[in-house]
């Protein structure tokens, strides 16, 4: 017992440097799971409201083009809308339109679209997501793992695993929320990856982030026999229900066959400029609970 | 042996000062998307020479998680900062000039001279960045690109901790450096 103890006192600093990096250890690889019992991070309402205030300067010089960027999408709403009326004014039949539409829902997911009620599909689906503007609180793009921080949080509706898009694409997803802030893993984060499609051949990938390109990703699992070129748009497959189809995030700068892999390896150049990040909107799909649950009764039923 | 109060004061302002400039102004500031500047561990260094190792270690890991939760890295910095906390009384010891430290001085640029401030903060900055890094990214996979990271983090800071001590030693006739 007593050298028990004596060895204790004579190695206390050891045993507690030991302790400490062991609870450091915990943290980092319970970083997930901790952060929603209790706000640990930079969605916590007075470390948000710091950078808050501490980005007021930037936030002034950044004004412009935050602006310029709001009118170029409301320009960009504005024709879309105007393209819509006319398209629900033409009330013809037309087969191949009918089934492309048709294919259309099916590969967005949207479980309520059907083809007869071709001229509703667009508003039905438009009603399924939700978009919760927020302003940009914090931004990093030169670490492994970056984060983006925004003033919107569990007040405003928001939950984590929501989508964050920007008028240029995708941006990431809420990973935590506190009253007023979300914390939300940027694209740019080595563990994240986005469902995506090849937009000209409508075949599935998925985007990952290397580490070291804010401006660069890589689309992973394009097989060999596919046609993919310089150019192709990449946009999001909408399966996972994270993000509504079609959202933007980049096109194709390089395609390269990866050994003697089945596999491309491909560069792609990100729509968004997330130096310039300013305003996102946060995603809310209204579905997103009924397919989930639907999901689960399915894998349990086939047990 | 802890603190004494003679030195209590001068480290809270350390503390203060260097955490707010890590927060406030610095973090942010990235050079050539490579250099990250983490003077915030200019206050553990600058901890007085004869506090025990327990004490340092807690002052570390506390830093640490405090500046963890304005990074979004959760008990990373906390880690690193427990670790040099753990080498610097063996390093202080082993830099310990002829003659020794006079009782109660400070591992300061002012109170050591200049050249053995660098012998002794730039091995343990770049321990404490090495850390940062390779956790951060939790694995070898861009060795050389997060090496360099590391490195060209270390001398931004290290040049950053020594401006701002000769401005706070020029700016103010106090002891606190």
């Amino acid at each position: 017992m007593y050298n028990l103890l004596s060895f204790l006192l004579k190695y206390r600093a050891t045993i507690l440097f030991l302790a400490l990096e062991g609870l450091s250890g915990f943290f980092i690889v319970n970083n997930n799971a901790y952060h929603q019992a209790m706000v640990v991070n930079s969605s916590n309402n007075m470390v948000a409201s710091i950078m808050d205030a501490s980005n007021t300067v930037s936030e002034y010089l950044n004004l412009q083009e935050a602006n310029e960027q709001l009118a170029e999408e409301n320009a960009q709403l504005r024709s879309a809308l105007l393209g819509q009326s006319s398209i629900s004014e033409q009330a013809v039949f037309d087969p191949a339109r009918e089934d492309s539409l048709a294919l259309l829902a099916l590969s967005q997911d949207s479980l309520v679209v059907l083809p007869k009620v071709r001229t509703r599909s667009d508003s039905l689906r438009f009603q399924q997501y939700a978009f919760i503007p927020a302003k940009v609180v914090d931004n990093t793009v030169q670490n492994f793992k970056n984060h983006v921080t925004i003033n919107k949080g569990r007040a405003d509706g928001i939950e984590p695993n929501m989508g964050v898009i920007s008028p240029n694409g995708v941006v990431g997803k809420v990973k935590d929320v506190s009253e007023h802030y979300s914390l939300i893993t940027s694209l740019l984060h080595t563990d994240m990856n986005v469902s995506a499609l090849v937009k000209r051949s409508n075949t599935l990938g998925s985007i990952e982030w290397k580490g070291v390109n804010p401006t660069q990703a890589s689309l992973k699992y394009i097989p060999i026999h596919i046609n993919i070129i310089t150019g192709d748009t990449i946009v999001t497959s909408g399966f996972s229900g994270i993000y509504p189809p079609e959202i933007p995030i980049g096109t194709v700068k390089e395609v390269r066959p990866e050994g003697d892999a089945a596999f491309y390896d491909v560069d792609v150049d990100l729509s968004n400029d997330f130096f310039q990040l300013a305003y996102v909107y946060v995603v809310k799909n209204k579905l997103k609970q009924e397919k989930d649950s639907l999901l689960e009764q399915t894998l349990v039923g086939n047990e | 042996m802890g603190m004494n109060s003679r030195h209590l004061l001068p480290q809270a302002l350390n503390f203060i000062i260097f955490f707010i400039i890590q927060i406030l102004v610095v973090r942010k500031l990235v050079l050539f998307d490579v250099a990250f500047c983490y003077v915030y561990v200019a206050f553990l260094l600058l901890l007085p020479i004869e506090i025990s190792v327990i004490t340092a270690l807690v002052f570390g890991f506390v830093t640490g998680l405090l500046v963890d939760i304005f990074y979004n890295t959760f008990g990373i910095h906390a880690a690193a900062c427990v670790f040099i906390m753990y080498i610097r009384k063996l390093w202080i010891d082993f830099l310990t000039p002829r003659g020794g430290y006079d009782m109660g001085s400070l591992p300061s640029p002012r109170a050591q001279g200049i050249r053995w401030f660098i012998t002794y903060a730039f091995p343990l900055l770049l321990i404490h960045h090495i850390l940062i890094f390779f956790i951060e990214i939790g694995g070898f996979q861009l060795f050389s690109y997060t090496a360099l990271k590391a490195l060209a983090s270390t001398g931004f800071s290290l040049i950053m901790i020594l401006v701002i001590q000769y401005i706070i030693y020029s700016s103010s006739r106090r002891n606190v450096l």
